[in-house]
């Protein structure tokens, strides 16, 4: 580890801090409907919307009527995502000719995956997805999945903060006000930021370039293993020019990083030089990524009035933050063992250090921060190969979103995972000093633990479930590329990111299959709506309660010994539901590493 | 004909999400 290192990390995380309370404050501004700078521009065009959809923007929903107009919003949005995927042939905007997408499954998959925020990619945007599907389908989707997150999350805001009411909003309009006032607005001078950094936008078609030299390669089949030629060897192909992919890249890589997306416009994601072409546009991403989330704690504390309380949560998830990237920065900076011998300590030669796995242009330092940052929360972009990190590097990642993603989190999804947490860590201290428990002055009952219980069973029950048949039958284990406890983290991983809403993906295993199409689509739907369902029940049973001033037995949730209890009911849940998968997985690896084997 | 399967599957998981709804809330009544 270095001073720099630690210098860009603690930069990032300054700005963050400086972007939460003004983002923050007009965040609530927005969802009280209270007046902003922007409403002489967007406030005739929000009219509009609503009067060509036929809403009532006076109309209060209850939670049911609230969370039935997000299914069905989801739904829609999915099946026509699905038959763009399908019919991009026959629509414009289509310079490279591609065809349908191929597999219906894969189709299935990617409609499924955007449409819950995951962005899991089974497949390589730049030679599969015409530009109306990038922008009209992709991008479209980027938007509204994270609009729904945030919206979902100011709902149950709303049902801490009112008082005896049946109602915690209207869905449309909170959807229509988060996407002109938050996303739009930002993301629009972002995508201009990032183009002076050198990330394109066009609609031209892909160009060729002659390479000065040609090229081997080895060849691979479409399920990523190596062929062989009729001796055996490796067979080889060569190349002789180079494609070099372009389009409507900076209005998607912004709200990819804004929305905690994490779908890349090309396959290489974040490590393209025109997804991320600039240590500043790298730094600009990461802030990005955070920043909802970050300021959602404050919105948290105005909404509910208690500023206090949203910067206890904001502590816990910086603690949780500080160490996650601790410890992956510490495990790549120190290398493999097994390869003492080779250039893996900054040299001149090598001045980077441990370059294995790593974006090579920005560094260790700025590697390890990504991958903490983007599985914190529930983005998944990558600018460095997560499969490559030494087991404790990459048991980070996998960590953190066996969290549930709650450290800043998805954009709202952090927040109300947040809050299912804190209803269980309030439950528990109420236990402790044996009083009924409270939360802001509601009490804490049966039914909202239940429910909080719902949240918390289906995430591990489905990402457990589907590990485990993976890792059992030949559907599974056959695209595995690395053998032993490695390539179980590569199962473990892909439905942990799945099941997330994360979408980074190990690598290392090839899930463009029937099994791992339709799982991974099971596993994206079911740990977004089976987990949003009892969510906006508890927002719904808060609300209709009273309020309940505090006592001499009311646990305080906005104190350091909050903080820390909140802190450890996460990692206890997280720890007790996945420590023996992680102990066959990553631990396992690296005890085997320190004997002397490596996979 | 796969293409309708997926439109299929896509459609009875939202309306088993609205069954859930349902259940999530009869859970209340039945305390």
């Amino acid at each position: 580890m270095t001073a720099n290192g630690w210098f860009q990390i603690l930069l990032f995380f300054g700005l963050v801090l400086l972007v939460t309370k003004p983002l923050g404050k007009f965040i609530t501004r927005v969802f009280s409907r209270e007046r902003t700078l922007l409403d002489p521009v967007l406030r005739p065009l929000e009219r509009l919307i609503y009067r060509l959809s036929w809403v009532d923007e006076n109309h209060e929903m209850g939670w049911k009527e609230y969370c039935i107009s997000m299914l069905l919003f989801s739904a829609i949005s999915m099946l026509v995502l699905y038959g763009l995927e399908r019919l991009q042939g026959f629509l414009p905007l289509n310079p490279q000719k591609f065809g349908a997408v191929n597999s219906p499954a894969l189709a299935f998959n990617t409609a499924a995956s955007f449409t819950t925020n995951t962005n899991w990619q089974n497949y390589a945007g730049e030679t599969t997805m015409s530009y109306v599907t990038q922008m009209a389908g992709l991008a479209y989707h980027n938007f509204m999945s994270a609009a729904v997150g945030i919206v979902l999350a100011i709902a149950f805001i709303r049902g801490i903060a009112r008082r005896q009411m049946k109602t915690i909003g209207n869905f449309w309009v909170d959807l229509v006000r988060c996407n002109l006032w938050v996303l739009l607005p930002v993301c629009m001078v972002g995508a201009l930021v990032l183009v002076s950094q050198g990330v394109v936008q066009n609609l031209k078609p892909y160009d060729t370039a002659k390479l000065i030299e040609p090229i081997q390669v080895p060849r691979v089949g479409t399920d990523g293993k190596p062929i062989l030629d009729a001796q055996g060897k490796q067979a080889m192909d060569t190349v002789t020019e180079q494609v070099i992919a372009q389009g409507p890249v900076a209005s998607q890589e912004i709200i990819k990083e804004f929305g905690t997306n994490g779908g890349g416009f090309f396959n290489a994601n974040s490590s393209h030089p025109f997804e991320n072409p600039t240590p500043l546009s790298n730094m600009l991403e990461l802030v990005a990524i955070f920043s909802l989330g970050s300021a959602l704690t404050y919105t948290l504390g105005q909404m509910t009035g208690s500023q206090r309380h949203g910067w206890a949560v904001w502590a816990a998830m910086a603690i949780l933050f500080f160490s996650g990237v601790a410890v992956a920065y510490w495990a790549e900076a120190r290398g493999n063992t097994l390869l003492a011998g080779t250039d893996q300590k900054g040299s001149l030669t090598q001045p980077g250090g441990n370059m294995e796995g790593k974006e090579v242009r920005f560094g260790i330092a700025n590697s390890a921060l990504w991958a903490t940052v983007t599985t914190d929360t529930s983005c998944g972009a990558i600018n460095s190969w997560h499969d490559s990190f030494t087991p404790i590097g990459g048991l980070v990642p996998l960590a953190n979103v066996m969290l549930s993603e709650v450290v800043f989190g998805g954009v709202g999804s952090g927040m109300y995972g947040m809050l299912v947490y804190i209803v269980i860590a309030v439950f528990i201290a109420g236990l402790m000093v044996g009083r009924t428990p409270e939360y802001l002055g509601k009490k804490i009952e049966a039914y909202d633990v239940k429910m909080a219980m719902l949240v918390v069973l289906v995430f591990p029950l489905v990402i457990l479930v589907f590990s485990a048949i993976s890792a059992a039958f030949n559907f599974g284990t056959s695209s595995i590329l690395n053998p032993g406890p490695h390539g179980l983290s590569e199962i473990l991983y892909s439905f942990t990111s799945q099941a997330g809403n994360n979408g980074s993906a190990f690598a290392g295993l090839t899930t463009n299959t029937p099994w791992y199409n339709i799982a991974g689509a099971m596993t994206m739907l079911i740990g977004r709506f089976l987990m949003i369902i009892p969510v906006l029940a508890i927002a719904g049973n808060l609300a209709e309660k009273k309020y309940v001033p505090p006592s001499l037995g009311t646990f305080p949730v906005t104190t350091p010994l909050f903080t820390v209890l909140l802190i450890g009911v996460i990692l206890i849940i997280g720890a007790l539901t996945f420590f023996p998968a992680l102990s066959l997985g990553p631990i396992l690896e690296h005890l085997l590493m320190m004997a002397g084997k490596a996979f | 004909m796969q293409d309708v399967l997926w439109i299929v599957v896509t459609i009875a998981f939202f309306a088993m999400c609205i069954g859930y709804v349902e259940f999530c809330d009869r859970i209340k009544c039945v305390q």
